[in-house]
């Protein structure tokens, strides 16, 4: 029961807390690291994603949300992360791109009415 | 304990809740969101979504007990003229408001802070301007962390608007019996096959479900969250997917029984101006402040009474006349008229915990003033109602009441009549003058100019 206690104590405190964590729940962390360093390759992806749930189902983190976020909603959001971040970088740039030379010739136009 | 009553459904969150004290609307902030709400109002964040209207502004009082030992801060918010509900909005205020959820977690981030829940209940209307109303809601980002709300956004926003948009707008219902958003599964089930191909149908909506099924048991305690999982990057890419996906989705409204009413009544276009007037001269003997155009249509006689400074719902069973309304008021910027979908013959039930979470429609009246124009015989005739029930249910409604009673030989009872027996003897004006004087007073009769209809101004007993 104290040992439960303790990990349970451990588990909401969060990521900060972590040298306070027994062995076991830093092992989870650090596997769940790891996963993420596997799923760099491609062909590695099914085992690192394996790890990747393991390491998060054992390292609920943000424990004062009163809403359930629900696991699959959340790996859901980690799978998708690599490309959707990507996709919206790439946009970024465009957006960028496309105004700096909206704005180029905005000031040719100007220039001509000038 | 104070004198003070708290919202029925206002219980979920243990960061505060709102209560009603000496008629007023309060909000306790409790203890242990001190923190966040310090970082709302010191980040400038609160600022910055009151000034562009997009979060329910209030005044911190410091005159009033709290109710609980719990409390850091007592909040006196600006009060919302009509409480509305995701399943009584048409296709665009629900896409309205979905934006306005990413616009306001977008906001957030940039001020260091996150939404932790996307509900569509935290989303009110003032006339057609969507506003945040969950002052509560937010939290401090911490950087690598999933968005906590995004499984809530997906089924109280982009699943019902998608099937809206792709299957039928009438399956907004659906947020009656879901009232904690729509399961994903289901609208995955009922999505058609060419929504896999759309991106973020496919991601949000498809491999969402198929996660969730996946991982059901997974969580064991289902509180878990990755520690360091997403970047901030990865976090406004899915934002901005959803973003996308919202603003991706359209419905058109189309010409049905009711959109194109006006064009085919009986009435000339004098008659109908006649009618304005009339209206007009009722409306300001009352001099409401709140009223209920009921079977509003396209919103032209609840403008009457809003051209009275009436705070009017206008409530329509036609998704399509809601919607032009909708957009009309959008588009005039209109913050003094609410258009909304209500089926009059099932209206909205009281709904959640106790059947206090979500009011009924009568359940949030009375109002000051009730319109019932070219309405009367859809309720007597086309759904058997009795005069009796009728005067009864209008009593419940309303503290004052315009009606307009259409007689048999008018042609659009006629049109009810054609295709069935007449069942109805009792459907005469003196019948209804009878039925409706056990609840009102009646004040005035006005005949409409060419045309069999008589126009009543009531008073409830």
């Amino acid at each position: 029961m104290t040992v439960v206690c303790c990990v349970r104590a451990d588990l909401y405190s969060g990521v900060l807390h972590l040298y306070t964590s027994p062995p076991w729940v830093i092992l989870t962390k650090l596997v769940y690291i790891f996963s993420r360093g596997i799923m760099r390759h491609p062909q590695n992806i099914r085992i690192g994603l394996l790890l990747a749930v393991i390491g998060m189902v054992a390292i609920p983190d943000n424990a004062h949300a009163y809403l359930d976020p629900g696991t699959g909603s959340v790996v859901l959001q980690v799978v998708i992360a690599g490309f959707l971040g990507a996709l919206f970088t790439f946009k970024s740039y465009v957006r960028a791109a496309v105004s700096a030379v909206s704005r180029l010739f905005g000031k040719k136009d100007n220039a001509s009415d000038a | 304990m104070l004198e003070a009553e708290v919202v029925s459904g206002s219980f979920r969150d243990p960061s505060g809740f709102l209560f009603h004290s000496e008629g007023v609307l309060y909000r306790q902030v409790n203890k242990g969101y001190q923190d966040d709400y310090n970082t709302l109002v010191g980040s400038g964040l609160y600022d910055a979504l009151c000034k562009r209207g997009a979060l329910i502004p209030h005044e911190e009082v410091a005159d009033r007990p709290a109710v609980t030992s719990e409390a850091f801060r007592i909040l006196k918010p600006t009060l919302i003229p009509f409480v509305s509900y995701p399943y009584e909005w048409s296709f665009s205020q629900l896409k309205d408001a979905a934006l306005l959820t990413l616009d306001v977690q977008f906001e957030a981030l940039r001020h260091g802070m996150s939404l932790k829940d996307a509900s569509a209940y935290n989303v009110q209307f003032i006339g057609s301007r969507p506003v945040f109303i969950d002052t509560l809601s937010f939290e401090k980002y911490v950087e690598g962390t999933p968005w906590v709300a995004y499984q809530q956004f997906c089924q109280h926003f982009l699943a019902p608007l998608a099937l809206m948009a792709r299957c039928d707008v009438n399956l907004r219902s659906l947020g009656v019996p879901f009232l904690n958003g729509i399961p994903l599964s289901l609208a995955s089930a009922i999505l058609p096959r060419r929504s896999w191909f759309n991106l973020s149908h496919l991601i949000h909506i498809h491999l969402h479900a198929r996660s969730q099924q996946k991982y059901a048991d997974a969580a064991g305690s289902g509180r878990s969250q990755p520690a360091r999982a997403l970047s901030r990057t990865a976090l406004m890419g899915i934002l901005d997917s959803l973003r996308s996906a919202v603003k991706g989705l359209n419905w058109k409204p189309g010409g049905t029984e009711w959109a194109d009413y006006y064009n085919d009544t009986n009435y000339s276009t004098h008659a109908l101006s006649e009618k304005e007037k009339i209206v007009d001269e009722l409306v300001q003997i009352v001099k409401p402040k709140l009223a209920w155009d009921l079977g509003a249509n396209n919103g032209l006689f609840s403008r009457r009474a809003m051209a009275h400074g009436a705070y009017t719902v206008a409530c329509d069973v036609d998704p399509s006349a809601v919607e032009k309304n909708y957009l009309a008021c959008r588009k005039e910027k209109n913050e003094r008229m609410l258009p909304l979908i209500v089926d009059l013959t099932n209206p909205s039930p009281a709904l959640g915990w106790a059947h206090n979470e979500r009011h009924s429609l009568l359940g949030r009246g009375p109002a000051d003033l009730v319109l019932a124009l070219a309405l009367i015989h859809h309720l007597a005739i086309s759904n058997n109602v009795p005069l009796d029930k009728l005067a009864k249910f209008f009593a419940a409604a309303g503290r004052a009441l315009v009606i307009e009673f259409v007689p048999k030989p008018d042609s659009q009872v006629q049109k009810l009549l054609a295709s069935r027996k007449d069942i109805f003897p009792e459907y005469t004006q003196q019948d209804f003058e009878r039925c409706f004087s056990r609840y009102f007073t009646i004040e005035k009769t006005v005949p409409v100019p060419e045309s069999h209809r008589v126009i009543y101004l009531m008073r409830t007993k």
